[in-house]
């Protein structure tokens, strides 16, 4: 452990005095420039550390040419809690750093521009949408959960290597398409995590139940698509952007993947009564399904009478074939469903400088039970309605000329089922910049949030960037 | 026929005209408030160039000297488009420090002054772009000592103005660099009042130079009538008589804080195409 964290203190120094020798351009055509933070979370009871994360973010730019570019962003991070709390001590080595999940190389394309042809070739990031708080049309990466939804979304976005090409036929209609050679699943917290679902938490006690009995479980690899060997398991999306009017909108569609997976369960032979230990085998397996999207956004500034200053955004997102699980006569099972899903937001600064966003969000699973069983909720496996409302408000303000910045954001669920993240951001020195808050859980176990009620934490971040 | 030919040619010089900008207007013997003050505001938005680009760096600094600093980019392209109703588009993106590199915000904004700006923020740590309503006019531009009204939104409709003397300047003391800028300088001054009822600001006493009809310098008093704020402004005069602005300094007389501005590496009319004030060039910025 004092290895690491020397190993991790002389790195530090190395990069400060980099940063400091070189400053931001280190050439004419060469800009780096990065960020060293140490992330610290503890139970809001101040019982137990649930993160010391310390990351190393570096980012090199090489413009031989106004045309070509060619960019990578590296990231490093070690988890300390992994070695300071002994409840996490048993998932160590599945968590506590990077190159656990191979996304150390978090960005690395080349990029060729033009005045009507983009294109960018690499390992990247694609984001559609612009909701705060919850995913609709950002579904392009596949998103590491380790921390649920509480990590940025720019840190928990997995990167995938992909085509993604740029055209615009008028001043401010742009097509994209994108040609994604590549599979990333969603990253799902093992058991024993600090941000463990519920539902691996329910799925792990079933299978200690039967195998208690003497019951067999046979744990099959994951089933993923490899476009590497299969061209035809790749991704593909496009999406129109075009403002007329001030009026922005996109449609968007994505041939892709439900990139949670599903598990399914099977018994051999059938069951034709309860499990015979020696007899009948349970077999798992998770499997990642193809799924069709189709969406559209828009916002619009109201630039003139009453409510002028306000700002509509929507996003809308209808899913084919989505996995979901429903509780079956033989246990948990899964079916496939369409999803309906759409946000609406209102943004308006109302006091000077009080910036709100208020948010109604609705998810719809096209049925309400399958075929009589009630449907279930893939992260808790609990009761699933066919409509799950939600509001977000996010209120933010600044002081001190923009040094000290709170802000709150609230999701409420209908099912009462409630986050809060207040936090607060204050800049010490021009790269320095020291951020707190809290992430409190309400709610039931079977429900969204409500499954993480005793894991309200604290937190507490410094950033340098360079 | 000769004088469809001429015709022809009238149009084609108008047409050269507007390609290459038009003639700034000077202020001249007996001109009108208004008049003077609408100058004012084309040399403040460069609308006598097609387009103009710019770095600068702002520093933001306390009352004891703590400074804090910001690099920026910064282009517009003038546009003035009966249309579509758009005057200028610009984009402005941070390269310094760390923090806020790589932010960049797009606005247009039109020739309606009734009519708000179209914003969209490119957020490169969530490589996200955001539509954003415009600040209110009130607050503080960016963190700094200058409201989003005088940097971006005032136009000369907002006020009503009275030239209340001429004099010579008497110099402004500009603490971000020392110099003394405009000493003696012969100038307008003029009393601007808000339109709008119960605003941040009872008015503004500006001086005005007599001789290109730019404002080197505001009182700007509260509502209870005492001096607020101060802001003084430099200009270089470039070929065509071109006039930026290249160093701007707002104090807060009661807080003491205040902002330095400056602006390097102006270039005007080099040819930026509207495409450039797009989304996607938003999202070319790596950081």
């Amino acid at each position: 452990m004092v290895q690491r964290i020397t190993r991790f203190l002389v790195i530090w120094a190395v990069l400060l005095v980099v940063s400091s020798a070189y400053g931001i351009d280190v050439s004419e055509n060469v800009t780096v420039s990065g960020i060293i933070k140490n992330e610290t979370a503890s139970h809001l009871k101040m019982d137990e550390f649930m993160k010391i994360e310390n990351t190393v973010q570096m980012g090199i730019e090489y413009r031989p040419t106004d045309y070509l570019h060619l960019f990578g962003l590296f990231r490093f991070f070690y988890d300390g809690v992994f070695d300071a709390e002994e409840q996490y001590e048993p998932v160590k080595s599945q968590l506590y750093r990077t190159d656990v999940t191979n996304d150390w190389l978090r960005e690395l394309y080349v990029d060729l521009l033009s005045n009507r042809l983009d294109l960018r070739i690499g390992r990247q990031q694609v984001v559609w949408g612009t909701a705060d708080g919850v995913k609709i049309l950002d579904a392009v990466n596949a998103t590491d959960m380790r921390e649920f939804t509480l990590d940025d979304y720019a840190d928990s976005r997995i990167p995938l290597w992909m085509l993604k090409l740029e055209y615009a036929p008028t001043l401010n209609g742009t097509a994209q398409f994108l040609f994604i050679p590549d599979f990333q699943a969603n990253y799902i917290p093992p058991l024993g995590a600090p941000f463990t679902f519920g539902a691996s938490k329910l799925g792990e006690q079933g299978v200690d139940y039967l195998q208690s009995l003497g019951v067999t479980v046979s744990r099959h690899e994951d089933v993923k698509p490899d476009p590497w060997k299969d061209l035809s398991d790749s991704t593909i999306g496009f999406r129109w952007l075009d403002v007329v009017g001030g009026f922005e909108y996109t449609l968007n569609f994505l041939y892709g993947f439900y990139l949670s997976g599903a598990n399914y369960s099977w018994w051999e032979p059938p069951l034709t009564g309860p499990p015979i230990p020696g007899v009948n085998t349970l077999n798992l397996e998770k499997r990642y399904e193809r799924i069709y999207l189709y969406g559209a956004s828009f916002t619009k500034a109201l630039a003139k009478g009453a409510l002028s200053g306000l700002t509509l955004r929507g996003e809308f997102a209808y899913i084919q074939d989505v996995p979901t699980y429903y509780d079956g006569p033989l246990g948990v099972a899964v079916t496939k469903m369409d999803n309906f899903n759409y946000v609406l937001g209102f943004d308006k600064y109302l006091v000077t400088n009080w910036s709100t966003s208020l948010q109604f969000i609705q998810l719809i699973t096209s049925e309400k039970d399958y075929q009589g069983y009630t449907l279930l909720f893939g992260p808790t496996l609990g009761q699933m309605d066919q409509v799950t409302t939600m509001l977000s408000l996010k209120v933010s303000t600044d002081l001190m000329h923009e040094r000290l910045k709170p802000e709150v954001l609230i999701i409420y669920g209908f099912d009462n089922d409630w986050k809060i993240s207040p936090r607060v951001q204050f800049e010490i020195l021009n790269s320095l910049v020291a951020v707190a808050g809290v992430h409190i859980f309400e709610g039931k176990p079977e429900n969204l949030y409500g499954q993480f009620d005793d894991r309200d934490e604290l937190f507490f971040e410094l950033r340098f960037g360079f | 026929m000769k004088l469809l030919k001429f015709l022809f040619l009238i149009c084609g010089v108008l047409a050269f005209l507007t390609r290459i900008g038009v003639a700034i207007d000077k202020p001249y013997e007996g001109i009108s408030t208004d008049e003077l003050m609408k100058i004012k505001y084309y040399i403040k938005y460069t609308k006598f160039a097609q387009d103009y680009q710019s770095t600068g760096d702002v520093w933001l600094i306390g009352k004891g000297g703590f400074k804090r600093h910001r690099k920026f980019l910064r282009a517009r392209i003038i546009l003035n488009r009966e249309s579509d109703g758009i005057d200028y588009k610009d984009m402005v993106v941070f390269t310094d420090p760390g923090s806020v590199k790589g932010l960049a915000i797009l606005t247009w904004t039109y020739i309606d002054p009734k009519k708000e700006q179209d914003g969209w923020l490119w957020l490169p740590s969530l490589r996200k772009i955001r539509r954003i309503s415009q600040s209110q006019a009130d607050d503080s531009f960016l963190g700094s000592d200058f409201t989003t009204e005088e940097i971006t939104i005032r136009r000369w409709e907002d006020e009503t103005y009275e030239i209340i003397g001429e004099e010579k300047f008497k110099g402004y003391q500009c603490e971000f660099d020392g110099k003394t800028y405009y000493e003696g300088l012969d100038c307008y001054i003029v009393e601007a009042k808000p339109k709008r009822k119960d605003w941040y600001y009872s008015k503004r006493i500006v001086w005005v130079d007599k001789n290109t009809g730019a404002s080197i310098f505001d009182e700007i008093y509260d509502p209870a009538g005492r001096k607020a704020r101060t802001i003084f402004r430099e200009y270089q005069e470039y070929p065509k008589g071109y006039l930026p602005q290249t160093l701007l300094e707002c104090k807060n007389l009661r807080t003491g804080h205040r902002t330095a501005v400056t602006f390097d590496e102006i270039k005007f009319d080099s040819g930026l195409q509207e495409g450039f004030f797009t989304e996607k060039t938003l999202m070319r910025t790596k950081w």
